[in-house]
């Protein structure tokens, strides 16, 4: 049984014109739990908690939660439709590349890959934040920039010696994502003491005074957008997936529905366990602090240790979901230097050199950011770097989600996409109207997060938007072909299958 | 007010879980409805 589906895996992938180079290994539960890993409750909730909370404060997680988790649950159906139908690593950027032509795609792919960097220097540079402490290290950038450097390289080595190892790592990561997510609601439940339902739904707050609250309220959605992000790393592992027309849509919509209900039981029950709103809002890590608070500092630091892990998971998996990428779209030509990232381990059958160039980005960013600090450091404050580098991800993540979905939506209205064309996973008659709500809440979301007071994220992306629309007038347009074919016959797919098959036999 | 925001947070609650149920329906209808032999692969959209 399995084999015919490795077979039909195999034929679907040659009909895009690709071999099956990468080992494909994973089931259906490994598939989600990349994309449950990425999302990861335990990082994007905790490490913005803060910034919901000043934002917005109990109410930002009691209906700003479920409203973003509602939107993304669109978002995710669609994009789990288009993984059905064109079931390969590059994704979102093969989907543009197909569905409008190469500079579509080369756009999408680009947004697609700042987004995975930022995340992945996002997720790990607030582990080494959390970690550098614990570890019994001095508190200052220094510290965290070792540690920092220490969880990418680990993140690069296990990415490199194989799929199965980090698939089961992956596997390991959701169980413990939600037995984490247990552990903190039991506490929290059981032994301390808390505020009545209602304050999550009516406690307003915010320390952003200079706005009318409505607007910090969605200013502090930030945190569930961001936490909702990564979960097209289901499509990008597809061509390491059996039955991948069906597994993978499932890993990517049902990633985000157990997410958006974890989540939501797990940060109802912090927030009514918050003694005093106003010193949570001031404290540097306030959902650490409600912990001391309600169970005492050593049940605080044991919930810093469960986070920590969790932090490394998630860029474990943000590592191989952004290296497929980068394997994928140097695959086609569309990267500098695209024939060193696209070369595969014969050995572990992996993208090893496109692992490590996403392990290299991913470590330059804060280095790039610091550097811009130390040379104005009186109009730039790395502390609000942070909550920007998030924002950065978020929008050019959502904007690489959002791409195809329209230019899929243009198909169907020109007739070239039709019935026929759609996977398994489809929505039927309800594809049209689900894209459309997801097309609207990315065009909303991306106004949104670059407005003030994100205002930062705003000239940062603007800037990046700018040098890579010049980029593509000067040295891609014209250049770039999109998705190339590795060969031309069955015979020769055969062939270059059969290369990697044996030394992995061997 | 706040009676108003309790309602609405019950409606807004409801709804997410009903969208999640009936989207992963839909969708389990098209995984059992799907016939290999009437599928295309979208091999070719490009304008350019």
């Amino acid at each position: 049984m399995s084999e015919n589906k490795t077979t039909s895996d195999k034929d679907t992938l040659h009909q895009f014109g690709y071999a099956q180079q990468l080992l494909r290994d994973m089931g259906g539960f490994s598939n989600f739990a990349i994309s449950f890993s990425i999302i990861s409750i335990l990082t994007g909730a905790v490490t913005l908690y803060g910034t919901g909370l000043q934002a917005g404060g109990p109410v930002t997680m009691g209906i700003g939660w479920p409203l973003v988790t509602f939107f993304v649950l669109f978002i995710a159906a669609s994009m789990a439709e288009l993984a059905s139908a064109i079931p390969t690593s590059g994704a979102l950027y093969h989907w543009s590349a197909l569905l409008g032509g190469p500079g579509w795609g080369w756009f999408t792919a680009w947004l697609n890959l700042i987004g995975l960097v930022a995340a992945i220097a996002g997720i790990d540079y607030g582990a080494a934040q959390f970690m550098a402490p614990l570890l019994g290290m001095p508190d200052n950038v220094n510290s965290y920039m070792i540690v920092f450097g220490g969880l990418l390289v680990s993140h690069g080595i296990l990415n490199h010696i194989g799929i199965r190892t980090v698939a089961r790592l992956n596997d390991v990561s959701a169980v413990y994502h939600m037995v984490g997510v247990a552990v903190v609601v039991l506490a929290l439940a059981i032994f301390a003491p808390k505020q009545s339902p209602g304050y999550l739904f009516t406690r307003t707050f915010t320390t952003m005074t200079d706005k009318p609250y409505w607007f910090a309220f969605l200013s502090g959605l930030l945190q569930a957008q961001w936490t909702f992000t990564g979960y097209d790393a289901s499509a990008h592992t597809i061509e390491e997936t059996k039955d991948a027309r069906v597994k993978a849509p499932w890993g990517i919509y049902l990633s985000v529905a157990v997410s958006g209900l974890f989540g939501y039981v797990m940060l109802a029950l912090v927030t009514l366990a918050i003694k005093d709103l106003d010193k949570t809002a001031a404290a540097p890590n306030p959902f650490i602090y409600i912990f001391e608070q309600a169970l005492g500092s050593v049940f605080g630091r044991v919930v810093l240790w469960i986070v920590t892990l969790a932090m490394w998971f998630c860029g474990l998996a943000c590592v191989t979901s952004t290296s497929r990428m980068i394997f994928a779209f140097s695959r086609d030509n569309g990267m500098p230097f695209s024939p060193v990232w696209a070369k595969v381990s014969r050995r572990f059958r992996t993208p090893a050199a496109a692992v490590w160039l996403a392990v290299s980005l991913s470590f330059l960013l804060p280095c790039l950011i610091l550097g811009m600090v130390a040379l104005q450091p009186k109009a730039l404050d790395f502390s609000k770097l942070y909550p920007a580098v998030t924002g950065i991800s978020t929008v050019a993540l959502y904007l690489s989600y959002g791409l195809p979905l329209f230019l899929k939506v243009r198909a169907v209205r020109r007739g070239v996409w039709t019935s026929k064309t759609n996977g398994p996973w489809n929505l039927g008659n309800w594809s049209a109207p689900v894209a459309y709500v997801s097309l609207a809440w990315i065009a909303f979301i991306t106004v949104l997060f670059i407005v003030p007071p994100n205002d930062l994220t705003g000239y940062i992306f603007g800037g990046t938007a700018v040098l890579l629309g010049f980029f593509f007038l000067v040295a891609v347009k014209g250049r770039f072909k999109g998705p190339v074919r590795q060969a031309n016959s069955e015979a020769e797919m055969l062939r270059l299958e059969s290369e990697f098959d044996a030394v992995t036999r061997t | 007010m706040n009676s108003m925001l309790l309602i609405g947070s019950g409606i807004l609650i409801s709804l997410v879980i009903a969208t999640a149920f009936l989207l992963a329906r839909k969708a389990e209808q098209g995984v059992l409805a799907f016939r290999e032999d009437q599928h295309e692969s979208f091999t070719s959209g490009r304008e350019s």
